[in-house]
């Protein structure tokens, strides 16, 4: 009963997201779609023909690591402040906070997943059509959004008390997109720093993409899931212990 | 408070309740913050003791069926941090029990997505408050709602334009709409401008008529005696008056002669 209660606020709040998103039906959508498929473009562009990174189907090689990073990176930018500028509805009603946090995940999620449907198709020659990398796709795109909506419950916990957390992760979100192989290959990385790719969460999620779209290794997308269930495992003990300890000040510093 | 009434009356049992709040974390501190007290002075920082602040301590408080209960305390005496413990919102569970449906409102004049029009907040808000009744039940409070606002024209227009007391009418329009086992109104007819509030006060003197029971938090007594057949003092950690309305609002302004003077008004 809680559960139906909690799914009712939940889709309330996501369509309601998405329809102040998409106020003007064709233009709302053309813009959710033109943002991504800009930076796509750009990105490929200039790492293809004026950095000449040598890598095969290049074009995919980007889809795969840019768009997870683009949902991941703007679901934590866009969620830190949440229960700040939210406070009203907090406040005022019994709504939980995650409820917030989760609507606001999968209208993202939806403006993720449709430029990434879209170019799939644009690119589909380059595509690696194997089976056991396209089955581990669902699997993938759930892990990535558990352990995103989990590490965002945290921070926007945190920037209730410590309002300058919003800043920190904006920069280190761009210092990120950076040290993470997303649109060069990780053999780029000397051996001595391959270790810190291993502990980077955006990659443990990423290298499942690449190989489920781009150049499929069963060892690979096997190391993704583990990699990243263990990462969520630990995000999620953080959330809680977060939760549990900062829940009744949480309502008074907001 | 009746003798007659038994176990099966209760809608709202509050036993040995103590809630606390760390008081360290109030002042918003930031990471940069943080940073230069480690640096400056890590004594303090690693063996300083939070202080904590109580703002209730073994409370015990039932509330049984037919009761509308007036809640009453000077500013920061606790009112509405005990009554969003009763919500659920600080996660108590052990200590309170609600038998029932429970609604809380605490500001009536709050909106979901400013850019959205009235009728779209009406809907969501509608979804939040009603969300354990069926798709058509609640579609049914927003038709009602909005045709009881009497905000015509304004209602598909954006939400961000409304007045203060335009919110508030829409607002309470849909609070009013139906009873419940526990329903919890903080400050409800604040900014509810003088023409809709004979209106709005009806339904809502209705809604709270027909629900299970009422705890009431306001500041206007002549409200609390309109409404309430029940006041508890709230101050000093306790219940320091538990009793009939006369007695209690008589209590509460001796007791707080001076600090009544901007509190309750007559």
């Amino acid at each position: 009963m809680e559960l139906k209660k909690q799914l009712t606020v939940v889709s309330t709040l996501t369509l309601a997201e998405l329809k102040s998103r998409y106020r003007n039906t064709f233009a709302g959508l053309f813009w959710v779609m033109i943002n991504p498929l800009i930076l796509f473009s750009v990105h490929g562009l200039i790492f293809k023909y004026i950095l000449k990174i040598n890598v095969d189907k290049y074009y995919i090689f980007l889809l795969s690591g840019l768009l997870p990073w683009i949902f991941m990176s703007s679901m934590l930018t866009q969620t830190v402040n949440i229960f700040v500028t939210k406070r009203e509805s907090l406040l005022s009603f019994q709504i939980h906070p995650f409820s917030l946090i989760i609507s606001s995940a999968i209208d993202i999620f939806i403006n993720f997943f449709i430029p990434f449907i879209f170019l799939c198709f644009l690119l589909n020659d380059e595509l690696s059509f194997n089976l056991y990398g396209l089955l581990s796709l669902p699997l993938l795109l759930i892990l990535m959004f558990i352990g995103t909506v989990s590490v965002a419950i945290s921070l926007a916990i945190l920037q209730v008390f410590f309002r300058d957390i919003e800043y920190i992760l904006n920069f280190f979100v761009n210092i990120m997109f950076f040290l993470t192989p997303i649109f060069y290959p990780r053999h780029l990385i000397p051996a001595p720093y391959q270790y810190l790719v291993d502990i980077n969460p955006f990659y443990a999620i990423i290298r499942g993409f690449k190989s489920a779209l781009w150049e499929f290794e069963l060892e690979e997308t096997l190391t993704s899931i583990v990699d990243s269930s263990l990462f969520i495992i630990a995000f999620v003990i953080l959330a809680t212990i977060l939760w549990k300890r900062f829940r009744n000040e949480l309502y008074l510093n907001i | 408070m009746n003798s007659t009434s038994t176990s099966k009356d209760i809608i709202l049992e509050i036993k040995n309740l103590t809630l606390t709040f760390n008081l360290t974390l109030f002042q918003s501190k930031s990471i940069r913050d943080f940073f230069v007290e480690i640096i400056t002075t890590p004594y303090k920082f690693f063996f300083h003791r939070s202080s904590r602040l109580e703002v209730v301590k073994n409370l015990d408080f039932i509330v049984r069926k037919g009761e509308r209960v007036g809640l009453v305390g000077i500013n920061g005496a606790g009112k509405t941090s005990l009554c969003r413990s009763i919500t659920g919102m600080y996660g108590i569970k052990d200590e309170i029990t609600v038998h029932g449906k429970l609604r809380a409102i605490f500001d009536t004049a709050s909106v979901v997505l400013p850019e959205l029009s009235g009728r779209e907040n009406a809907w969501i808000i509608t979804n939040i408050l009603y969300s354990h009744l069926s798709k058509k039940e609640r579609a049914e409070i927003v038709e009602d709602s909005l045709e009881f606002s009497e905000l015509k024209e304004f209602i598909d227009q954006p939400f961000k334009h409304y007045s203060k007391g335009m919110k508030v009418r829409l607002f309470l329009s849909i609070v009013s709409a139906k009873p419940c086992d526990l329903l919890i109104l903080d400050e409800v007819f604040n900014g509810a401008d003088a023409f809709f509030n004979d209106k709005i006060s009806k339904r809502i003197k209705d809604v709270i008529h027909n629900s299970g029971a009422v705890i009431f938090i306001s500041h206007s007594e002549e409200i609390i005696k309109e409404v309430c057949n029940r006041v508890v003092v709230l101050g000093g950690k306790k219940i320091l008056f538990d009793g009939s309305v006369e007695d209690g609002l008589s209590f509460y302004r001796e007791k707080y002669q001076d600090a009544t003077q901007n509190e309750l008004q007559p």
